[in-house]
């Protein structure tokens, strides 16, 4: 078994503290589910453990089997098992899904897997998402719709047979029938021989699979943990009761909405401001 | 070197030429004209000039993997309606090298279409530069023109130049442009690496992305060779 420890994390995204002093453990047979208001640090931490150059470390460790890997590159830490299943991602233009995906799983391997063989597991990965398999000639997402992006988030972790899961509102731009495919095939994964950290905001997708421990990030660091009846109680009545039964008064963002460069910036950006 | 000439009339045709600096081309009254142009190792002046006429289509597909400075001048006359031309170019550079590629399509008379794509990669300290003019004349009516350029620079000193220009001198028509030069994308190299990539590995799928798509409209022998100059400035 294995064990990821994220020890003290204070991590600042350019100059603003998102983490503040985290602590937790998962070991690769359990699931968390990670919960807790917007802006309070769950991208952070999962981006912040796959390595993200943009996410500063200012203080703390993190280790796995407790061998420090907090200032490996991205790579590395792929190649120890680790894999981000991305809230948004890259649409890459000219790069091949197929030849992304072999590239991917020799770099895991020590040897290159042969035609054949990455043939078959592509084959059987691309059925199992639902998506057809002529998207594997497809550029990197490019053109994908918001659930194909995610389903092939799903397929990658497939092919790529990681220990840590993290997964970032992978349940986001899904449809019912969407969730219900991805929520099947993180089940059957859940074999005991893997560790799950699962954003989502929504009870959903964590009443469709397994879920050993749920975790609630307020302000950069861990306000509480229990199990399922946490995430029913958030479902239901959302986050108000943290201030109440726990004395933290969340911290609200106050700075202006991020918008594109566009003719009607300034309108988009003092919005929601009043 | 002399000048080559393609002079088509009523035929069509898929020619294949290596290493050329110099070239007129004239086709005619219904003829198509596959082009496929591919240098390693030529003069760094290069001339392409061509007239299309009547009904008459060109595709141009222009790779350049020359280890020296360019300076080429292409200019295609559209003279006839139904006049087609379509242009795809990839280019590499590195060490230091100046390539400049300035190419224009005129539209002399209406319902003539001209479609323009640049991709560079820079490289080492190079510079890579993509001008000239789309011009739609007056009375060209119904014609559509269209630029793409796209440079991709992947270290500081590098640089990458896109300045596709139209001008038109005709309501009735439809025109676009666009350029895009960046460096490597952050974000992009995050979610390669994030899958095991490693820096390098990461980097060659990116350009690979952008050259290796011409590739394949080459000989086999000639894909080879463009496979080999693409590893090399790995």
């Amino acid at each position: 078994m294995s064990v990821l420890e994220i020890k003290n994390l204070h991590v600042s995204v350019a100059d603003k503290e998102i983490l503040k002093g985290l602590n937790l453990t998962i070991s690769s047979n359990e699931t968390i589910a990670l919960l807790g208001p917007n802006g309070n640090g769950k991208s952070t931490l999962l981006q912040t453990i796959m390595g993200n150059p943009n996410y500063k470390i200012t203080k703390g460790q993190i280790l796995l089997d407790n061998k420090d890997i907090t200032s490996l590159e991205v790579d590395e830490r792929s190649k120890l098992g680790i894999f981000l299943g991305m809230q948004y991602p890259s649409e890459v233009p000219g790069v091949n899904n197929a030849d992304f995906l072999k590239a991917s799983l020799n770099a895991h391997r020590e040897k290159p897997v042969s035609l054949f063989e990455f043939y078959k597991l592509l084959n059987n990965a691309y059925d199992r998402v639902s998506i057809p398999f002529e998207m594997s000639n497809r550029n990197l997402n490019e053109g994908f719709s918001g659930g194909e992006k995610k389903k092939n988030e799903i397929l990658q972790m497939l092919i790529l047979n990681p220990t840590f899961v993290m997964l970032d509102e992978i349940d986001s731009g899904l449809d019912v029938d969407a969730i219900q495919i991805v929520a099947s095939v993180i089940k059957e994964k859940q074999d005991g021989n893997k560790g799950f950290l699962i954003v989502s905001h929504y009870a959903r997708l964590y009443d469709l699979i397994n879920v050993d421990k749920a975790v609630v990030l307020v302000n950069g660091k861990v306000a509480t943990t229990g199990g399922r009846e946490l995430i029913k109680k958030i479902d239901s009545e959302g986050y108000e009761w943290i201030k109440k039964e726990l004395g933290i008064e969340i911290e609200k963002e106050t700075t202006m909405n991020q918008v594109s460069i566009g003719s009607c910036a300034t309108k988009e950006a003092l919005k929601g401001q009043k | 070197m002399s000048e080559q000439i393609i002079s088509l009339n009523n035929e069509n045709k898929e020619i294949e030429l290596v290493d050329c600096s110099s070239l007129k081309v004239d086709i005619k009254n219904g003829s198509n004209l596959l082009l496929k142009i591919v240098n390693f190792n030529v003069d760094e002046n290069i001339k392409i000039n061509g007239e299309i006429g009547k009904d008459s289509s060109i595709k141009v597909i222009y790779a350049d993997f020359t280890q020296d400075n360019v300076n080429a001048s292409v200019r295609f006359l559209l003279t006839n309606e139904g006049a087609k031309a379509e242009w795809m170019l990839a280019t590499l550079s590195e060490k230091n090298q100046n390539k400049v590629f300035d190419v224009s399509f005129i539209h002399e008379v209406g319902h003539t279409v001209a479609s323009m794509n640049n991709y560079g990669v820079a490289k080492d300290s190079s510079k890579i530069v993509f001008s000239g003019v789309n011009h739609i004349k007056e009375h060209a009516k119904e014609s559509k023109t269209s630029q793409n350029a796209k440079i991709i620079v992947f270290d500081k000193a590098s640089q990458g130049v896109a300045s596709p220009i139209l001008k038109i001198d005709e309501n009735d028509v439809s025109a676009s442009h666009g350029a895009v030069v960046g460096q490597l994308n952050n974000e992009h190299m995050f979610y390669l690496m994030s899958r095991g990539l490693s820096k390098n590995d990461a980097k060659e799928l990116i350009i690979r992305g952008y050259l290796q798509p011409i590739s394949k409209y080459f000989s086999s022998s000639i894909q080879q060779k463009i496979e080999s100059s693409i590893k090399e400035a790995l």
